[in-house]
Formats: structure tokens, sequence, C-alpha cells
């Protein structure tokens, strides 16, 4: 029997697309687009220009999400997102054509209510700036002199980052990082694997990993760099339980102070793995060394 | 006798490594040498890995003893994955899943120790510097003894980053370039059916060819800088994509700017560069004043 492939936008069609209108710095095309990010169905019209591959699909959340809930998804949200989307593999969950084809899906499918899963305008939302994504929508809209096209550039940027990733910009992470569904799925993948080593729930491993977007941009960095040390899974496993100990041992770090421990935890265990070969090393000698760095940076 | 840490001579004499090994710029083996070629295997997703080893009695005595392995990572950093295949013969051939790659392979071919042991060195036995003779020396578990650079499955000059469709769209004569970087990067060039099916079998009108060629390459490059300027692998940039970097290495071996240099890249200049225009070997001049 073929297996049918994974439903997505043609890669190369959504390539152009992108790149067309992010050179389009503040111009008009920019102002179309986010105009169109507002309502729904003009979106839609737009997105649905480019031609899709493939047609096997993963379900529909079954309820709306809040703006909220679309840019942080709550633990259970993630819990049950991997849940129902767990026959994915790792090939085609790093493709932003893929994702970018599944957040579509959630823009265009209803709850039993009636209403969208997901609003288009979500996309544009940055939880960082303290404004709903409407408004940040309209600020950039109504932005006049030197920064105006900036933050209609930015604004734009954010939609395609959440729409799928943005990896032209922001490199492999992008997908990890900026996508919410690719990243819900991708961080229950690495807590549940992690959990196979240890008697800690799923849910502990989760606090620590889900802590800020930017701890979890830390781990992924890591793992997508271009010798990426930290592919193999038993080093990612060894990481994330290494990790788990900062913030299960009180007192419980700064945000800021856990963001630059965990960066240099990284760097740390990448440069040890530059001569160290870690794949003839087993999961207890790696978390081990992961341990040993841990206890040695403060 | 015990076991010693050399001092640091510098990086590119014995390294900070503790132990010898096989590396550009290290005289540990001063004889000694390690390459890694591939070729295709039989399987769809399958490379044959002949490593080869020269003048390092020691590394090939590590591997009869099975203290040493031929080894390779195989990963894909966009998709987070990274494996790595022993073997205990020089011939290995690797295998992959390609579910848990989002990209064609990199290949990091390297012979590791596969358990920790000590060893006394003896320079005449061994293949190694001198300066090791007599020594006791742990390797630990995981030490590389030698590594090949990474390698590609794709084969990455220009030609191969061409990809040419049909489009039944295009009016006759026409062609559109387009970028895809999904999957790494590629460009795809659309031609109506007539200009697919010429160039693909030009005949004798060659030099034709060639001209549409140094057209589709311009836009190409014109495509680089609009897109790709950005430099930096880790926020995205060109760099990102390891078949271009083929390309720019090109552009520096006939020491052009970067596509990213700004105005002091012209993207005709560096087609007509790469593919210059050919003329006939008699031009018809024009006698004329002007």
């Amino acid at each position: 029997m073929v297996e049918q492939s994974w439903k997505q936008l043609d890669s190369q069609r959504y390539s152009e697309f992108r790149a067309a209108l992010l050179r389009d710095k503040g111009g008009t095309e920019q102002r179309k687009f986010l105009n169109a990010v507002r309502e729904k169905n003009e979106f839609l019209r737009l997105m649905d220009q480019i031609p899709t591959i493939g047609t096997r699909t993963v379900p529909i959340l079954p309820t709306r999400l809040t703006e909220d809930e679309f840019q942080n998804p709550p633990a259970s949200a993630e819990e049950r997102l991997h849940q129902q989307w767990k026959n994915l593999t790792p090939a085609i969950a790093s493709s932003p054509a893929f994702w970018a084809n599944v957040t579509l899906d959630h823009i265009r499918s209803h709850d039993q209510n009636g209403q969208p899963i997901i609003d288009a305008s979500y996309l544009a939302g940055n939880d960082l700036a303290g404004q709903s994504s409407l408004e940040r929508i309209d600020r950039a809209l109504k932005a006049t002199g030197d920064k105006a096209s900036k933050q209609i550039d930015d604004c734009v940027r954010t939609v395609f980052r959440q729409l799928g990733g943005l990896p032209q910009a922001r490199g492999n992470k992008s997908v990890y990082v900026d996508c919410p569904l690719a990243r819900a799925w991708w961080r229950e993948r690495l807590i549940l694997r992690a959990k196979n080593h240890t008697q800690l729930s799923a849910r502990t491993i989760g606090l620590a990993i889900r802590k800020t977007k930017s701890h979890w941009e830390q781990v992924v960095v890591a793992m997508v760099s271009r010798n990426p040390i930290l592919g193999m899974a038993h080093a990612q496993d060894a990481l994330i339980l290494s990790l788990v100990s900062i913030f299960n041992s009180p007192p419980s770090p700064h945000v800021r102070q856990a963001y630059d421990r965990i960066q240099k935890i990284c760097q740390r265990l990448c440069f040890i793995g530059a001569s160290k070969e870690f794949g003839v090393l087993d999961f207890s000698e790696i978390r081990n060394i992961a341990d040993e760095i841990v206890a040695a940076t403060p | 006798m015990s076991t010693v840490s050399l001092p640091v001579r510098g990086a590119n004499e014995i390294r900070i490594q503790q132990y010898p090994a096989l590396e550009d710029g290290n005289t540990s083996f001063p004889t000694g040498g390690y390459q890694a070629k591939g070729s295709p295997s039989s399987r769809d997703q399958g490379l044959l890995l002949r490593h080869e080893i020269q003048g390092a009695p020691l590394i090939e005595s590590l591997i009869l003893e099975k203290k040493a392995a031929y080894a390779c990572a195989v990963a894909s950093p966009r998709s987070a994955h990274r494996e790595f295949q022993t073997s205990h013969e020089p011939l290995q051939e690797i295998t992959w899943d390609s579910e848990n790659f989002g990209e064609p392979p990199y290949f990091t071919p390297m012979i590791v120790c596969t358990e920790e042991f000590e060893r006394d060195l003896n320079y005449a036995r061994d293949g190694v510097h001198q300066d090791w003779h007599g020594r006791r020396v742990l390797f630990p578990k995981g030490a590389r003894l030698a590594q090949g650079p990474v390698m590609y499955l794709m084969v990455s000059d220009l030609n191969r980053l061409l990809l040419f469709r049909r489009d039944e769209t295009l009016r006759p004569g026409q062609f559109r370039v387009t970028a895809d970087n999904d999957v790494d990067f590629r460009f795809i060039v659309d031609c109506h059916p007539d200009l697919h099916a010429f160039l693909q079998e030009p005949g004798r009108h060659m030099s034709k060819r060639q001209d549409i060629m140094t057209h589709v390459v311009t836009a190409c490059f014109q495509k680089l800088q609009q897109d790709y300027t950005e430099d930096s692998e880790e926020d995205g940039g060109w760099r990102t994509y390891k078949s271009l970097e083929p390309l720019a290495n090109l552009l520096e071996e006939y020491d052009y700017p970067h596509w990213s240099e700004g105005p002091e890249f012209h993207p005709e200049e560096a087609a007509t560069l790469l593919y210059p225009h050919s003329l006939p070997a008699t031009l018809d001049t024009d006698e004329g004043d002007g």
C-alpha cells in the first residue's frame, strides 16, 4: 500500500509568496496583506492562491482558542494536541509549509458553536508588546514617519512566523519556536521521550521546558545548529532532565538568570560534544556530563 | 609509567587533545592521513562509506582490538535529528529512515574510541610523533581519533541548484525563475514547454542554449541579491542553506564579491563571469562612424 503524503502548501510557491511580501517592506502589498489578516475570508482567499500537495491531514482541535491560548497554549492543550498528532514524523514536523497548512485549517474550521477555532488576526499577535493582535495591526497600519515601514514589516513577519515559521529570516529554530502549533508538538514530543528515563511526571518535566519561550529557544538552538551535537535523542533527553533540576531545586531562579544559565549549559555541552562523540555514550553517561555542567554553572 | 597530559603546543601542532588524533593541523601522526569516500549504495536511503587510514598503525590496531571503530554521524539539523552508526570494517554501509530527516542528510565520517582504556605509546610501532613516545595515554570513550569533512548527499554545484519545469501557462520563449527554500535551497526555472524541450535537447544550437542559461543564472543571482543577503546561520540568511555554499565558494575563487555585498555585486556580471557569452569567431563589424 502506498502511504499518503501529508498535506502541505506547495513549498516553492509558499516561499515565493513570503519572499515577495517581505521585499515590499512597509509597501502597498504588505499593507494589503495586513488588512487581509484582520478579515478571515480575505486572508484565506489570499492564502488559497498557494496550491497544496499531499492529502493526509491531522485532526483539527475541537474547541475555540483565545488569542492567549493560541500564543501560549496551556500544558493540557499541548498534551492533547500532541496526542492527536502523534503520527507526525520529525521530517514533516520541521516543515514550515506543513505547519502553515495546519494553522490555516484551524482558521477555516469551526467549533460546535460555529466559532472559528482561531482567528486569522491572532497570527499578528506579539505577546511581548502587551497589546492584542488587532491593536497591533491597527497601530502598524496607522503609523506614520520613519518607523511606519518597520512596524508594518515586523507585523507581516510575525504573521509568517506564527503561521508555520520563517526560517528564511530566523533559521531552523523558527518552526520550533515561533509557530505555536509546531512548538506545542515538539515540546511535548521531547517531554514524553525524556520521561522514559525518569520517575518524574511529564507535567513536572513540562514545567521546566514550558517555563518561557526564550528558555525553550535556548534548547532548540542547541538541537538544530549546523553540527547538531544535541541532535542525538538521548543527548536531548539528558539535557532536558538536567535542566529540570534547575527549576526543581529551590529557590526557583529568576527568568533572566535561568535563561543565561541554560544558554551557558547548552554551550558547554556542545563544546564537550565537539571533542567527545556522544554517539557512543549511553544516556546515563551523557546525563552525568550534563549534571556536572549544571552543578558547575551558577 | 603514568598517565600524562601533554602541554598545549599550539593548535596547529598537537592540539588540545590528550591523545594522538588524525585531523588537519595535528602532527600527532607525522605521516598519517584519514579520508572517507562516499558512493551510492543499492538502497534508496543508503550510502557506502569507505574509510581509509594511512600512516597510523596505532589507530588500525585499536580498530582490530575493537577498542575503536569506524563510524559516521548522520544528521539533519532542520529536524533536530542525529544518529550514529559504527562498523569494524572499513567499508561501511550507512542507512537512514527518511521520516526522521527533514532534508538530505549530512554525514560526518570518523573513527572513535568505543571504550575507555590506557595505552603505552611507542613511536616506531604506533606511528606517533616522538613527543608521544614512552607516554601512557588515556583514551576516553567517545574520543575522536580521526574525523573527515562533513559530506552531503546532494551535489551542490550550480547545475544541481536549478530545477527546470514545464509551464504551459507561459508564452513561447518565456521563462520564470523562483526560489524554493523549504527543503534546503534551489531555483525553480519554469519554462514554456518548447523552451523546456530546447534546453533539454539544444542539438547544434548549443551556444543559444548557453546564452539562455546565462540569462537564467543572472535571474538566479538577482533573487539571491534581493532576498538572501543576510549572513547568519543561526538567525537565517543564506548560510542556512548548505547548497548555496559551493556557489559562494565559486565566486570567491573568481575573486568576485558575494551577493550579500550590496552595490559591489552585479548579477549580470557574476553570471557572465561564470558563464561568459561566446561570440562568433569573426565579428561582422559595422563600418559606419557610429
